[in-house]
């Protein structure tokens, strides 16, 4: 559904900063019934991944990844009648950015793919402290915990999470992803009994279905 | 924070003006009567609310200044006696004895301020106006406050308070100028709601960071990035001040070491330079791996905005000694940096061999003018890596380094035909190790 000449005018538009350009085209795909993840991963992943490269290459400014990602985020919104139509299935996720870490669509995105498979999706948001975690675990006692993570050299920040949650719920599962492990990291998750690196949404909605 | 019209009424003839003083004068006394502003008059004001309020504001304005004079929709407004930035600093300094740590409450807030700030210069810079409008119309309230921090904090003169003592005794003058200008070049412009709007969500935005500067929430306190450098955003910093003093020292020699970033990219490049090298310093803690991906990262970050990789090499030799001289505890982690420009060099000389890059740099310094040899230093070395790196696969390295290095308004045409020699033999020199690289039986 999402071809490479929607991809590419839809890329366009976001880096120009035409959100009605690109609230019509999500909302032309959502009418004609693209599922959530294809959505997610095709359109709204592949575009902010291609919008982090760009940057680095100097080709846009800070400013224009910075509108990429509000656009982006509002685009999010749109889908929420889809997600909350789900079917419960009395499953509980806490998903959260570790502390410093500021990019939250990717935890966005998860929270949302767990309400479409049943899951009751707690997104804490941005940068939480490990702190503020840990309480919302010991209040809302998930099935697991999803730790996103968009900049690698915060990595020590994700471990520490990763301790503190061990520590005080040596059982409770832990799952760890984000577009930092696209460059490195993996080792992260053999390093712990109970933590386990999910590379796509595709892997994700995989794993929920075992669970 | 007082209505900006107090020192003189603006005249009725500036709608632009008018109108944002009265859809906005609501927020200016909502503003007034937070307990920061009232602790500040009844001189009860801890120190370190004031100067997280100095931070915080130090992260606004590098942001709106480099914005507004970046911009040229709005570059008619814009000169550079309006920055506020370079007293803010000047305070901060004043107090830099006292270690008084960073609240990240207020930090958010501040950054969250930029945020908009930048997204409303790519979406509508025009209406970089209501935020400019807003920081403008505080200088009248901060006069009043002046008296107040002075007596709070046992200033004497200036010293400290520079920031709320902007425009000295020409603040009222500064003040109708300023709303002259903004009525006469909008007049009755259809961007008028717009600019009111943007002064309304600045205004809610200094309302979160005046909510979040009294109380402080002291928990929460540690050392930001936004200490070094304004403009940094959010990324990791070392927390131990010997290793804060240690990147400082070592960003210094690597700019020391290359006269073009200054040259180039001034003050603000050094804050840049000075928050990536405190960063740095922080990766000393991960594993080598992940040290030299970041390392990597940062490289093509840097490299594609004309600061060759070489420059790199030579920060990371100089922060680990640095850092190894404060924590020799550590050293062994610090050692990780130097592998990571062990390795840059490494993949430096496959592509173009030391020998041949000092004698091309030291070509190019007998081919320049000689008043340039020394605001230019190693010129040549940041050349020829350019084209390493370029080679190497970061696109655009030479291109970056080059079109501001043979800029005709900038440079003679002996400079230029000694950048343009050197790149072309350095291109010739990675040409011909390609060739011979591919050629069989090698």
């Amino acid at each position: 559904m999402v071809d490479e000449n929607l991809y590419q005018g839809y890329l366009k538009a976001l880096l120009a900063g035409r959100r009605s350009e690109c609230h019509d085209t999500v909302t032309g795909l959502l009418a004609a019934g693209i599922g959530v993840k294809e959505l997610y991963d095709r359109l709204f992943q592949r575009s902010m991944y291609r919008v982090g490269e760009l940057w680095e290459e100097n080709q846009i400014t800070v400013a224009n990844e910075h509108l990429a990602t509000s656009i982006t985020e509002g685009l999010l919104n749109l889908v929420y009648p889809t997600i909350f139509a789900s079917e419960r299935i009395d499953k509980k996720a806490v998903i959260s950015c570790s502390a410093n870490e500021f990019h939250q669509i990717g935890g966005k995105m998860v929270a949302d793919i767990m309400e479409l498979n049943g899951w009751d999706g707690h997104f804490l948001g941005a940068n939480t402290p490990i702190e503020a975690l840990l309480e919302y675990v010991q209040e809302i006692r998930p099935d697991l915990v999803a730790l996103s993570l968009s900049i690698l050299s915060n990595i020590g920040n994700l471990t520490q999470s990763i301790d503190a949650i061990k520590s005080d719920f040596p059982s409770l599962d832990v799952l760890i992803g984000g577009q930092a492990f696209r460059w490195g990291g993996a080792d992260v998750a053999r390093q712990y009994a109970g933590v386990e690196l999910i590379p796509s949404l595709d892997e994700l909605e995989n794993l929920l279905k075992k669970i | 924070m007082t209505p900006p019209d107090e020192c003189k009424p603006v005249q009725d003839s500036m709608p632009i003006m008018k109108r944002l003083k009265e859809e906005t004068a609501a927020y200016h006394a909502k503003l007034e009567s937070l307990p920061f502003f009232k602790m500040l008059m009844e001189h009860r004001l801890p120190l370190e609310c004031y100067v997280n309020q100095l931070r915080a504001l130090s992260i606004i304005h590098g942001v709106l200044e480099s914005e507004m004079a970046g911009e040229k929709a709005v570059a008619v407004f814009w000169d550079d006696s309006l920055r506020k930035l370079p007293l803010l600093e000047k305070d901060l300094a004043y107090f830099q004895p006292r270690v008084l740590l960073d609240a990240r409450g207020p930090v958010a807030a501040a950054l969250a301020v930029t945020e908009k700030i930048r997204l409303r210069r790519v979406e509508k810079p025009i209406t970089l106006l209501g935020c400019l409008y807003v920081f403008e119309g505080s200088i009248l309230g901060n006069r009043m406050h002046q008296a107040d921090i002075a007596a709070n904090f046992h200033l004497e003169g200036v010293n400290g308070c520079r920031y709320y003592f902007s425009y000295g005794d020409q603040v009222g003058a500064r003040w109708r100028e300023f709303s002259q200008k903004i009525n006469d070049t909008l007049g009755d412009s259809a961007d008028h709601g717009d600019i009111v709007a943007a002064a309304d969500e600045t205004f809610a935005g200094l309302e979160t960071l005046y909510r979040a500067l009294y109380p402080l929430e002291k928990s929460a306190q540690s050392f930001h990035i936004t200490r070094i450098n304004p403009e940094a955003g959010n990324h990791p910093m070392p927390q131990d001040e010997r290793e804060i003093g240690a990147a400082l020292r070592a960003s210094a020699q690597g700019w020391n070491e290359f006269g073009y970033y200054l040259q180039r990219y001034g003050q603000r490049g050094k804050r840049f330079s000075d928050s990536d090298t405190c960063w740095l310093a922080t990766l000393a803690a991960l594993e080598p791996a992940i040290v030299r991906q970041q390392i990597d990262w940062l490289c093509r970050v840097l490299a594609s905005r004309g600061m060759p990789t070489i420059m790199m090499e030579y920060s990371l030799r100089f922060l680990s000694a640095e850092l190894a001289k404060v924590v020799p505890e550590k050293q062994a982690s610090y050692q990780k940096l130097v592998d990571a420009a062990d390795s840059l060099r490494a993949a430096r000389e496959k592509i173009v061999a030391s020998s041949d890059l000092q004698s091309l740099s030291a070509e190019f310094d007998q081919a320049i003018p000689d008043d340039m040899a020394q605001d230019y230093r190693n010129t040549g070395k940041l050349l020829v890596a350019a084209v390493a790196d370029e080679k190497g696969g970061i696109k655009g390295s030479v291109a970056a380094l080059q079109g501001w290095l043979t800029d005709p308004q900038r440079f003679s045409g002996g400079w230029i035909g000694a950048v343009t020699s050197i790149l072309q033999k350095a291109q010739r020199i990675v040409a011909a190790g390609s060739d011979q690289v591919s050629e069989p039986g090698e």
